[in-house]
């Protein structure tokens, strides 16, 4: 090849390639493809390079993952349960449908977030938009889907955000049955609050709620449970911000799962409410 | 279309095994996130060097979407892309043709590493993401150091494919 040709390639490819950061940036479809591809040609061979583990410590990481992720769930139903009482029929016997799978790749991507690979695909039942748990609490969303594997955002990306309750219960004294404070958990700082040391995430709440240092930070849950169950833990509350005017508090959040030492985690595919909450449904109840 | 060369496929074998190894391999061997060296773009740099600007930008550029597509990959997809190809042509720009030393190559990978590290904080700050100069820095160090490691060999590899007329 002359080096005419090759600078002509060069250009086109360059210019191909600025298409599809602005496709991407735009939320274009085609990208997502290419993704999907890049992972049905990839996976296989990732899979196996993380290769199997001998000693067997990695089965019963997954039940711990599996077994605590239960708790969690069980724990908000319970205290779901005893709040609300008559007003919500809480859907007997349902369980969270939860997915063991391990981390067979990470990256920091060019924006400083993290991502994870894992072992589980859409032949397994994940599907984009499912929450993954660690046993210590919650790691972060589901994005990209390929047959033998899947992408997960990991929380400390500017993208995501969880919304949470902060204290609650214990805050407010044994026995009494208190909701905590509604608010948002994301990696961005806001605009008024001192800047974050690394790796930590910051709390806003929606109004200037009560919130102390070692306050449990969980999710709120979504409709359906889509994509999180309420109840998982996100963090527990470092150092509470300074007020100086704001309209909501905001505080310094210690994330409960390390981005860097993610092994085993748990895909839950939970699935929505099998049928609508109905108004005779908690009349009935005596 | 040229046809396939010899060096032309180990060098996609290589980028792709590179590719693979910086997201599966090093990290199940417990190497901290912050030290895992970029070896996609020590081979970059290294048949930048023997070879001038133009060639670096082209195969930076291909090597990127490589590192883009394995999973969990690039966001926003083809920002690696564009990085590897600014960075294989700075790369070389080290070219000389004659000169067999062991600095321009070595110049090429830091002057590589550093390219890459400063734009993924550009696209940080740009993209509101978190931006970590310290990891920045300590990827770009432990991508000269296995670039000190692995240049010979990858130098002698095309040296003797070119002198045996398979490039």
């Amino acid at each position: 090849m002359t080096p005419v040709v090759r600078r002509r390639i060069l250009v086109v490819g360059i210019g191909l390639t600025l298409l599809m950061v602005l496709l991407d940036l735009g939320g274009s479809v085609v990208p997502m493809r290419l993704r999907a591809a890049g992972a049905v040609v990839a996976g296989p061979a990732q899979r196996v390079l993380a290769g199997g583990d001998p000693t067997g410590t990695t089965r019963l990481e997954k039940d711990n993952v599996l077994l605590r992720t239960e708790l969690a769930h069980d724990r908000a139903s319970l205290a779901e349960a005893a709040r609300l009482g008559l007003l919500l029929s809480s859907p007997a016997g349902h369980q969270p449908g939860a997915l063991a799978a391990r981390v067979i790749a990470s990256t920091t991507m060019a924006s400083g977030a993290r991502a994870v690979t894992l072992d589980v695909g859409s032949r397994d039942g994940v599907e984009p938009g499912l929450a993954v748990v660690a046993a210590d609490g919650l790691v972060g969303r589901v994005v990209s889907v390929g047959p033998w594997s899947s992408d997960v955002r990991v929380l400390g990306g500017a993208d995501l955000t969880v919304g949470v309750r902060v204290g609650g219960a214990r805050s407010a004294g044994a026995g009494s049955m208190v909701a905590g404070s509604m608010g948002a958990v994301s990696a961005t700082t806001p605009p008024d609050a001192p800047p974050r040391p690394r790796g930590m995430l910051s709390l806003i709440l929606v109004d200037q709620g009560h919130i102390a240092v070692g306050d449990l930070v969980t999710t709120l849950g979504s409709v359906g449970e889509r994509p999180y169950a309420p109840g998982l833990v996100v963090g527990r509350v470092a150092s509470v911000d300074p007020q100086r005017g704001q309209l909501t508090a905001t505080a310094v959040i210690r994330p409960a799962v390390d981005p860097g030492r993610l092994d085993v985690v748990a895909v839950l595919l939970g699935g929505p409410r099998d049928s609508p909450r109905s108004p005779a449904a908690a009349k009935a109840v005596p | 279309m040229p046809r396939p060369t010899l060096l032309g496929l180990l060098r996609a074998a290589g980028v792709v095994i590179g590719a693979l190894a910086a997201a599966t391999i090093l990290p199940r061997l417990g190497v901290p996130a912050g030290w895992v060296p970029d070896l996609v773009l020590v081979l970059v740099a290294a048949s930048a060097v023997l070879r001038g600007p133009l060639h670096g930008a082209l195969l930076g550029l291909a090597a990127g979407w490589v590192v883009d597509l394995v999973p969990p990959g690039g966001s926003p997809l083809g920002a690696t892309a564009l990085l590897y190809a600014a960075a294989g042509a700075a790369a070389g720009a080290f070219h000389h043709p004659g000169n067999r030393g062991p600095l321009a190559p070595l110049g090429s990978v830091a002057v590589a590493a550093l390219v890459v590290g400063a734009g993924r904080l550009v696209f940080a700050v740009v993209g509101d993401g978190v931006v970590d100069p310290a990891a920045a820095l300590s990827r770009a160090a432990a991508t000269v150091v296995a670039g000190v490691l692995l240049l010979p060999v990858c130098s002698a590899v095309d040296r003797a494919l070119v002198q045996r007329r398979l490039a």
